[in-house]
C-alpha cells in the first residue's frame, strides 16, 4: 500500500513557483528519498511487530533517549499526512464533479470519499489492501499509458522535456537558491512518500521479505511518477500544462490512443491517483497515532481498536482533521506548514537508525544496510533540513509559525497522557519540573523572537528582498532550534535525569537495602534470609555531557554496589557451605561421641559389675580367711593354751611324764599351725613374687597348675625387675587365665611367655583348647563371667592393654602389654621354651578384643 | 546333783567340731576333776547325748557345722557353757539370752573353765 503518486497534486504548485526547474528538483527530492530508503528499511524491520511506519519505529528507537523526542517524531509524521488526505479527496472530488457528479458540491463528494475510506479502514487492514491494490494498479496503468503513448506517438518534444528554467522571487544567486530550496522543501513532502509502505509492518506476513518488496515497488513507482512522467509530460504538454489542472491538461498524453476518451482517461488517472492518496493517511498514518498511544506517548484513547484491529479513534481523528483542512480549502500554505512536520518525521528516522548502530550494535537486524548508505540517509536528512531552513519561509511567516505549532502539538498530547497516567497511578504531578521550565522558556523565546521578526519584517517591506529572505531563514532556523532546545533537549535531560533518579531509587530501595539487610543478617548469623538481588540495571544515557558523566559515575556506583552485593552473597554462600560442613562434622562427631559414650557406659557398667564382683570376691575371700582363722589357728592356739594349762596342772601334781607329753603335744600343734598359716600366707601372696621375681612366680604357678591339672606346660619367661604392682598384675592375670583354661578350655597344653618388648613388658598365656568367639565377651560379662573383663581391668590399672585372640577349636591367646619404662634388668632366662608343635592362635576374623 | 556314792556329781558333756581341741579340753577337765561323760563333734548330737546322758553341765562350741551351739542351748536341760572363738559382746549377749550360763572365749585359762563349770553346777543344784 501507500505510494507517492498521490503527491502529483503538488507538481502544479511547484511548477508555478519554481518554473520547469521543478522537474530536476523532483528528481533531486526523489534521490534524497532513495538515499534514506535502506536506513528506513533497517529501522522498521528491527521492530517487526509494530505498525505506524518509520516514524513509529523511530519513536521506539528514541524512547530510551527521550519520550518527547519519540512523541515528536510520530506526531509530526502524522501531521504531515493529514493535509494530503483532505487535499487528495478534494482533487478527486473536483475531477469527479467535473466528469460525472456535477450536481454534487465538491466538498460533499470529498467528505463522502473520506467517510467511505474510513468505513473501509474500520473493516480491517485486509479491506484496505483490497481497495488500495486496484486503485494503485489502475493508477499505475494509466500512468504508464500516459508516459508511453506520447513517446510512441512521437508527441513528445524531447528538447522541451529538458528545458529547465528556475523562477526566483528576486534576482541574484540567493534568490535562485532560495527558490530551489523552497521547491525542494515542498518536494520533500511528495517524493519520499513511498515510506508509507512501511506503515503495516506488524500486519504484514513475513515482513522481512514483504516489506522491503513493498517499499522497493513503491519507490519504483515514485521514480516513474517523479522522474519519468514529469520529463515526458514537460515535453508533451509543456510548462503551462504542468502548471494547470492535470485532469484536463494530461488529456493529450492519452489522446493518440483513446481519442475522444482522452479527457476521461486523464480525469480517471487523477481520480485513482488521488483516491490512493486519501486512503493512505487513514490506514497508515492513523496507525502511527495508535502505536504511539500503545507506547504511552499519546492519550490512551487513540489506541482504541475495533474487533477488526482497526484503530478506530486514530482513524476518525485523522479523518476529522483531514475534513477540517478540506473545508479550509487545503491551501498550499497549509500543505507547506504540514510539510515541516513531515520532514521532521522522515528525517529523524535516518538519525535514529544511525544512533542505534552506535548504541545498540548487537540488536537483531533482519536487514542490515551498508554503513555508507546510513551516512547517505544522514545526508538526505541534512538536505531536508537545509531545504527547510532556506525554503520554508517562502510560504510566508504565518505558515512557519503554524508549522512550528503543529510540531509542538504532539508534546501537548504527550503531556495529557503523562498527566492522565500520573492521575491513574496516584502520583502527584510535579509542576516545577525541569522539562516544563525549559520548554516554557523556549516557547517564550520563540514567541518573543517571532514577534521581533514580525515587527522587523513589517518595517522592511521596501527593503532588500534577499535580506528579508535571509532574516526569515534565520527565524526558521531559530524556530527549529527552539524545537530542539525547548522540546528535545529538555526531554533528553529530563529523561536522563529521570533514568538516574529511578536507578538511584532502585539502588536505594533495592541493592543498598538488600546489602544492608544482608550485612545485618550476616551480623546475626542468619544465613537463611532472602538472597541479595543486586540490580545491575544501568542508566542508559548516551549523551557525552555532564549528564552522561553523571550516568557513567552512577553506573560505576551501581557496578560497585552490585559487586559488593555479589561478594556479600558469595561470602554468605561460603559461610553457609562452611556451616553446613561444620554441621555435618558436628553430627559426625556427635555420633562418634555417642558411640564412644555408649562404649564408656558399657565399660562403666562392666566396671561396676566387676567392682561388685570384686567386692563380693573380697568379702568371700575375707569370709574364707576368717573361717580359716577360726577353724585353724584359733582352735590350735586355744588347744595349745589349754595344753599349757594341763602342763601347769601336771607340774603342780609333779607328774613330769604328763608335763613332757603335754609339751610335746603343744609343740606338735604349734608346728602344725605354723604350716597351716604359711599355706594361708602363700595363698594371699606368693613369696616367690617378691623374692624370685615375676618370671619365677609364673614358673611356679605354671608348674603347680600342670601338676594339679595334668595339662602340659611350657613357654619362655625372661627374668626381669619390674615394679611390684606390675608384677602382681601380671601374676594375677596369669592366674586368672590359667583358671579359665582349667575351667573352660579343655586344653592339652598351656604356655606362658614373659618378655621385654621395648618399654613394655609382654605376657602371653596361650592354650590349644576349644577357643571361643571373642565377640561374645561383652555378653559373657553381662552374664556374670568376669574372667577376661577382670584381666583387662587389672591391665588398665597399670596403663596396660590386654588383647584376646581366639578361634573356635584353635586355642586362645591372651596378651598383656604393660608399659614399665626402660631399666628392666634381665636375669637369667627361665622356662622350658615354647613348644614348636603348639601353634600361635591368630587374631580371628571376629577381631581383637582389648 | 549327788550321785550314788554320795559325792557331788561333776559330769560334763563336751561338743566341739575341732577334735584336737575337744580332746585337749576333755583331758584338761579330767585333770581338773570333772568327769567327761561325752565328747561329740556337733550340736545335734550334743542335744541328743545330753538327753541320754543327763550331764551336770554341757560345754558347747558356739560355731559348729549344722546346728550352732547357741541354737542348741534351749534344747538342752543341763546348764550350758558356750565356748567360742569370738569375743564380740553382741554374740555374748545373744548367748546369755539363749539361756547359756556362761560364755567363754577360746584361749581362756583352765581356771576360767573350771569356775564356769562350778557355777553351772551350782545353778543345776
Amino acid at each position: 500500500m501507500g505510494g507517492s503518486n498521490q503527491s502529483l497534486f503538488i507538481l502544479a504548485a511547484i511548477v508555478l513557483a519554481q518554473g520547469t526547474a521543478a522537474v530536476p528538483l523532483l528528481i533531486v527530492g526523489l534521490l534524497l528519498a532513495w538515499m534514506a530508503l535502506p536506513g528506513w528499511l533497517e529501522l522498521v524491520l528491527m521492530w517487526p511487530g509494530r505498525v505506524g511506519g518509520i516514524a513509529a519505529t523511530c519513536a521506539e528507537a528514541f524512547r530510551p533517549y527521550s519520550a518527547v523526542l519519540a512523541n515528536l517524531t510520530g506526531v509530526c509524521y502524522w501531521w504531515g499526512w493529514v493535509p494530503t488526505c483532505g487535499l487528495t479527496a478534494l482533487l478527486a472530488a473536483g475531477a469527479l464533479h467535473g466528469l460525472v457528479l456535477g450536481a454534487v458540491p465538491v466538498p460533499v463528494i470529498a467528505i463522502a470519499i473520506i467517510v467511505v475510506f474510513v468505513a473501509i479502514n474500520l473493516c480491517g487492514v485486509q479491506w484496505v489492501a483490497r481497495t488500495a491494490v486496484p486503485l494503485a494498479v489502475v493508477s499505475a496503468g494509466l500512468a504508464f499509458a500516459s508516459a508511453i503513448i506520447p513517446v510512441v506517438s512521437g508527441r513528445t518534444d524531447w528538447h522541451r522535456s529538458f528545458d529547465f528554467q528556475l523562477l526566483a522571487p528576486y534576482p541574484g544567486f540567493f534568490g535562485a537558491f532560495t527558490s530551489a530550496m523552497a521547491g525542494l522543501y515542498l518536494i520533500g513532502f511528495a517524493a519520499p512518500a513511498f515510506e508509507a509502505a512501511a506503515c503495516h509492518v506488524g500486519e504484514t506476513k513475513d515482513p522481512a521479505r514483504n516489506v522491503p518488496r513493498a517499499m522497493l515497488a513503491s519507490a519504483g513507482m515514485a521514480t516513474l511518477f517523479f522522474a519519468v512522467l514529469p520529463i515526458i509530460w514537460l515535453g508533451t504538454i509543456g510548462p503551462s500544462g504542468l502548471a494547470g489542472d492535470l485532469a484536463t491538461t494530461l488529456g493529450p498524453t492519452f489522446a493518440p490512443l483513446v481519442g475522444a476518451g482522452a479527457k476521461a482517461a486523464a480525469t480517471m488517472f487523477l481520480v485513482f491517483n488521488m483516491l490512493h492518496g486519501t486512503l493512505q493517511p487513514l490506514a497508515g498514518a492513523a496507525r502511527t497515532l495508535s502505536q504511539l498511544a500503545d507506547d504511552g506517548l499519546l492519550p490512551r484513547a487513540l489506541g482504541r481498536r475495533l474487533r477488526t484491529d482497526a484503530p478506530w479513534v486514530a482513524t476518525v481523528v485523522t479523518a476529522l482533521a483531514a475534513i477540517a483542512f478540506l473545508l479550509a480549502g487545503d491551501p498550499t500554505w497549509v500543505v507547506a506548514a504540514a510539510n515541516l512536520t513531515y520532514l521532521i518525521g522522515i528525517g529523524l528516522p535516518s538519525v535514529a537508525v544511525w544512533l542505534l548502530r552506535k548504541n545498540a550494535p548487537l540488536r537483531p537486524r533482519p536487514y542490515r544496510a551498508p554503513t555508507w548508505m546510513l551516512r547517505l540517509g544522514l545526508v538526505a536528512a541534512a538536505g531536508w533540513a537545509l531545504a527547510t531552513v532556506f525554503g520554508f519561509e517562502q510560504y510566508g511567516m504565518p505558515t512557519v509559525v503554524f508549522g512550528i505549532a503543529l510540531a509542538y502539538s504532539g508534546s501537548v498530547l504527550y503531556a495529557i497522557r503523562v498527566l492522565s497516567d500520573r492521575r491513574r497511578d496516584g502520583i502527584r504531578t510535579r509542576v516545577r519540573s525541569l522539562h516544563l521550565k525549559l520548554t516554557g522558556s523556549m516557547l517564550l523565546v520563540l514567541s518573543l523572537d517571532g514577534l521581533g521578526y514580525m515587527l522587523a519584517l513589517s518595517n522592511m517591506r521596501a527593503g532588500d528582498p534577499a535580506l528579508v529572505s535571509a532574516l526569515k531563514d534565520v527565524f526558521v532556523a531559530v524556530a527549529l532550534l527552539t524545537l530542539t532546545v525547548g522540546l528535545v533537549l529538555p526531554g533528553m535531560i529530563a529523561h536522563a535525569s529521570g533514568e538516574v533518579m529511578r536507578a538511584a531509587q532502585r539502588l536505594e530501595r533495592g541493592t543498598l537495602l538488600d546489602l544492608s539487610s544482608g550485612l545485618e543478617a550476616l551480623a546475626r548469623a542468619d544465613l537463611d534470609s532472602p538472597r541479595i538481588v543486586a540490580s545491575t540495571d544501568h542508566v542508559i544515557v548516551h549523551s557525552r555531557d555532564e549528564i552522561g558523566a553523571m550516568a557513567s559515575s552512577f553506573n560505576a556506583m551501581v557496578d560497585e554496589a552490585s559487586r559488593a552485593a555479589a561478594a556479600l552473597e558469595r561470602a554468605r554462600e561460603q559461610l553457609r557451605r562452611h556451616t553446613e560442613h561444620l554441621e555435618v562434622l558436628v553430627a559426625e562427631r556427635t555420633r562418634q561421641l555417642e558411640r564412644a559414650n555408649g562404649r564408656l557406659v558399657e565399660a562403666q557398667s562392666e566396671r561396676g559389675q566387676l567392682l561388685d564382683e570384686s567386692i563380693r570376691a573380697l568379702e568371700e575371700q575375707r569370709t574364707v580367711l576368717a573361717a580359716d582363722l577360726h577353724d585353724g589357728p584359733i582352735q590350735r592356739l586355744a588347744a595349745v593354751r589349754l595344753l599349757l594349762d594341763r602342763v601347769a596342772l601336771a607340774a603342780a601334781r609333779g607328774d613330769t611324764g604328763d608335763v613332757s607329753r603335754h609339751l610335746e603335744r603343744s609343740g606338735h600343734l604349734v608346728e602344725t599351725e605354723i604350716d597351716a598359716l604359711r599355706v594361708l600366707m602363700s595363698g594371699l601372696r606368693p613369696p616367690v613374687l617378691g623374692e624370685g621375681g615375676i618370671a619365677a612366680a609364673l614358673g611356679d604357678e605354671l608348674d603347680a597348675f600342670s601338676r594339679r591339672t595334668g595339662i602340659a606346660a611350657g613357654g619362655s619367661r625372661q627374668s626381669m625387675e619390674i615394679d611390684d604392682k606390675v608384677a602382681v598384675v601380671l601374676y594375677r592375670i596369669a592366674q586368672a587365665a590359667l583358671a579359665n583354661i582349667e575351667r573352660h578350655a579343655a586344653a592339652s597344653r598351656v604356655e606362658i611367655d614373659l618378655h621385654r618388648e621395648g618399654d613394655s613388658v609382654r605376657l602371653e598365656v596361650r592354650d590349644d583348647g576349644t577357643g571361643f568367639d571373642v565377640a561374645r565377651i561383652p555378653q559373657l560379662v553381662r552374664n556374670g563371667h568376669f574372667g577376661i573383663a577382670g584381666m583387662r581391668e587389672r591391665a588398665q590399672m597399670v596403663d596396660g592393654r590386654l588383647d584376646v585372640a581366639s578361634h573356635l577349636s584353635g586355642g586362645t591367646s591372651i596378651v598383656v602389654r604393660i608399659p614399665c619404662g626402660p631399666g628392666v634388668a634381665e636375669r637369667d632366662p627361665q622356662g622350658t621354651g615354647a613348644s614348636a608343635a603348639m601353634r600361635q592362635p591368630e587374631v580371628t576374623e571376629m577381631g581383637e578384643y582389648r | 546333783m549327788i550321785d550314788d556314792t554320795g559325792e557331788t556329781s561333776r559330769r560334763v558333756l563336751i561338743a566341739d567340731d575341732d577334735a584336737a581341741l575337744r580332746n585337749v579340753l576333755a583331758g584338761l577337765l579330767e585333770d581338773l576333776g570333772w568327769s567327761v561323760v561325752g565328747s561329740v563333734g556337733d550340736a545335734s548330737t550334743a542335744v541328743s547325748e545330753s538327753r541320754r546322758l543327763d550331764p551336770d553341765a554341757v560345754i558347747l562350741d558356739h560355731r559348729m557345722p549344722g546346728l550352732s551351739g547357741s541354737s542348741a542351748v534351749p534344747l538342752i536341760d543341763a546348764p550350758v557353757i558356750l565356748l567360742s572363738a569370738y569375743d564380740d559382746p553382741s554374740i555374748q549377749e545373744a548367748a546369755v539370752a539363749s539361756g547359756a550360763v556362761a560364755y567363754l572365749v577360746k584361749g581362756c585359762s583352765a581356771g576360767e573353765i573350771d569356775a564356769a563349770l562350778t557355777a553351772a553346777l551350782a545353778i543345776r543344784r
